[in-house]
């Protein structure tokens, strides 16, 4: 892609030509319209198409393009008749996107995109049943619907919460700002008014949610960050990793990696929690040692684990949580 | 990009598509206008004019001419291989697939090219992003493989593995390729992000498929991985995550929820490792009930950790 516009002018000629071809002397608003170009950059696009054609360039062997008043036509010489095939990277965005879109267009088979889908599916060659399967995991609850409509009515509802990474559970009144789905999990960004602060909530962890009737103004500044970014005051914690345990370097945005030969690791590691690293070295066991950090965050493992065995210790009785 | 390279790459391309002979490379710079007299120069303008076809997707064909002695190469393009087929959208689903562009994007790409191929209005109803899907590598290349059945090549975990494929698939934000694994002899499983360069795709119709999707579907969850028979197992989740818990493990898994918020799952295990993880994940909210040898391996495992208590 060294020279973004060469293609880009000539892609965009190719598909509309043929479609003015096919539409008669569609009005130059509509191609606009459909091809999101203003009349001027439409302009600039079809202007070097009359001088296209066939050797020997005669005025009988050039596209004949007629722009009166308002409209556009090709009288003659319509050497495009459909537009090229889509690409691999084309097809499989908007294949992607349907797919993914039609559990919320209620999987309806008669539905307008699962009828779309079927036919561009057809057109491409792409058995759509088995060859592709794009899954937006989403809670078990109506969680998604109520929210979103939450987000788009601007109402403030009232969430029951447990909070992963300190492992507690707590009730807030938010004010919904958007609700999107990203690394497999839906993700609500809310103005939590408890603690008069932006927060980003993980759908699948929300345990209740209550409508409050009440009606907000705020809107979203700018985009939010996609990702997590640590905290710069947020504890660190540096392990060691045996060979078994890399995968956190692959996992977890690690800030600092030294390799410590035969696969085993150095890695420093914001904890957002302790809860957060008790999980992560319960489940690495032997293969992480904390070699660094504050002393809460150093006997974070032993510690959990220790709390966790009570429950199982000798004479234990099943069922005692 | 100057209006002559425009017009100069617009009528090679209408010469290509509306030739019934190849073309030589002598002929294309005596009848398209623009390009230079002088030898090396034509050559090198027309080596990028034929990149820069190749890389919008222009099914360039080089054939010999037929009848010429010595034997000489040609250029044209077959309209059957160029032309999209035409769909036949109805405004409506072309709307619907314009809106679904809009919700759903895939990361580093673009809907606007396809959609302007397709017809798609590229105004009209919108909808702010709701979901972004990962990219990977080999994306675009493995998902046109399980369409036209081409045999895959490529390194995961060290080893060489030829694959035929028969579906991509998205779940928990990451890609996954299925395909018959000629190698292991079965069926596997591959994220997209963990396979090794080089990939390389056959031939159309280089890979045999006659896996049914629907009996092979892909397990992600730890616990449920492996050869081995599934042992049963039973864990309770206490109120607080008992919801996430369901949601993670999935509709065929039993829940019986308690009058406390509390749930038990029975769990087909194939991999104790795997389960030990997932029960660790919920810490004191969860606890092993049954059977009596997966109980007593979460308790060494947790019985390894405090001998390792510093000072």
């Amino acid at each position: 892609m060294a020279r973004p516009s060469a293609t880009d002018r000539i892609g965009r000629i190719l598909a509309i030509v043929p479609w003015i071809a096919e539409h008669g002397s569609p009005l130059i608003t509509d191609v606009c319209a459909r091809f999101d170009l203003t009349p001027d950059e439409l302009m600039d696009d079809l202007a070097v198409v009359p001088m296209v054609g066939l050797h020997p360039y005669t005025p009988d062997s050039l596209i004949e393009l007629i722009i009166d008043d308002d409209r556009v036509s090709i009288e003659y010489g319509n050497f495009f008749e459909r537009p090229l095939r889509l690409s691999k990277d084309e097809a499989l965005v908007i294949l992607a996107a349907a797919k993914a879109s039609v559990p919320a267009a209620g999987h309806d088979p008669e539905g307008p995109l699962s009828r779309a889908l079927a036919k561009v599916a057809g057109v491409l060659g792409v058995d759509l049943d088995d060859d592709l399967e794009v899954v937006l995991e989403e809670p078990p609850g109506d969680e998604v619907p109520v929210l979103q409509a939450a987000v788009e009515s601007r109402e403030a509802v009232e969430l029951g919460y447990f909070s992963h990474a300190r492992n507690e559970h707590t009730v807030r009144v938010v004010e919904p700002l958007r609700l999107f789905h990203a690394e497999g999990a839906w993700y609500l960004d809310a103005h939590c008014r408890t603690t008069d602060a932006d927060r980003r909530f993980r759908v699948d962890r929300i345990t209740d949610i209550r409508p409050t009737g009440e009606h907000f103004e705020r809107t979203l500044d700018g985009a939010p960050a996609e990702a997590f970014t640590p905290d710069e005051d947020l504890p660190r914690a540096t392990l060691e990793l045996e060979r078994g345990g890399a995968w956190v370097a692959e996992q977890y945005p690690v800030e600092e990696r030294v390799d410590l030969g035969d696969g085993r690791l150095r890695v420093t590691l914001a904890v957002s929690a302790t809860p957060w690293l008790e999980r992560l070295l319960l489940r690495l066991g032997p293969d992480a040692r904390v070699v660094d950090g504050p002393d809460e965050l150093r006997q974070a493992g032993p510690r959990a684990a220790r709390r966790l065995l009570e429950r199982y210790g000798p004479g234990d009785t099943i069922g005692r949580l | 990009m100057s209006v002559a390279k425009t017009e100069r790459l617009l009528d090679l391309l209408a010469a290509l598509l509306h030739t019934e002979r190849p073309l030589t490379a002598d002929q294309l710079q005596e009848r398209i206008p623009g390009y230079p007299e002088d030898k090396d120069s034509f050559k090198r303008a027309f080596e990028r004019d034929k990149k820069d076809l190749r890389d919008m997707g222009v099914p360039l064909r080089i054939e010999a001419v037929p009848g010429r002695v010595p034997a000489e190469d040609g250029y044209r393009i077959d309209p059957s291989e160029y032309y999209l087929p035409d769909p036949g959208l109805d405004a409506d689903e072309l709307a619907a697939i314009h809106l679904a562009t809009s919700a759903v994007r895939l990361e580093g790409g673009d809907a606007a090219a396809g959609l302007r191929k397709l017809g798609a209005p590229l105004q009209g109803e919108t909808t702010s992003t709701i979901a972004t899907l990962p990219s990977a590598p080999h994306l675009s290349t493995v998902f046109d493989a399980v369409a036209a059945h081409r045999r895959l090549t490529f390194t995961y975990n060290g080893k060489s593995r030829s694959v035929d494929p028969f579906r991509l698939q998205h779940r928990r934000g990451r890609w996954y390729l299925q395909g018959h694994d000629h190698g292991a002899g079965e069926a596997r499983a591959f994220r997209l992000d963990r396979i090794e360069d080089p990939l390389t795709a056959g031939e159309p119709g280089s890979a045999e498929v006659d896996l049914d999707p629907a009996e092979n579907p892909l397990t992600l969850d730890g616990w449920a991985l492996g050869d081995e028979e599934p042992v049963l197992a039973r864990v309770r989740i206490a109120a607080p995550q008992a919801r996430v818990a369901v949601a993670q493990v999935g509709d065929d898994v039993p829940a019986e929820w308690g009058d406390d918020g509390s749930v038990v799952l029975t769990l087909p295990v194939r991999r104790p490792e795997g389960f030990r993880s997932f029960v660790l994940g919920f810490l004191d909210d969860a606890e092993v009930l049954a059977p009596p040898e997966l109980r007593d391996d979460l308790v060494a495992w947790l019985s390894s950790m405090v001998g390792e208590e510093p000072g």
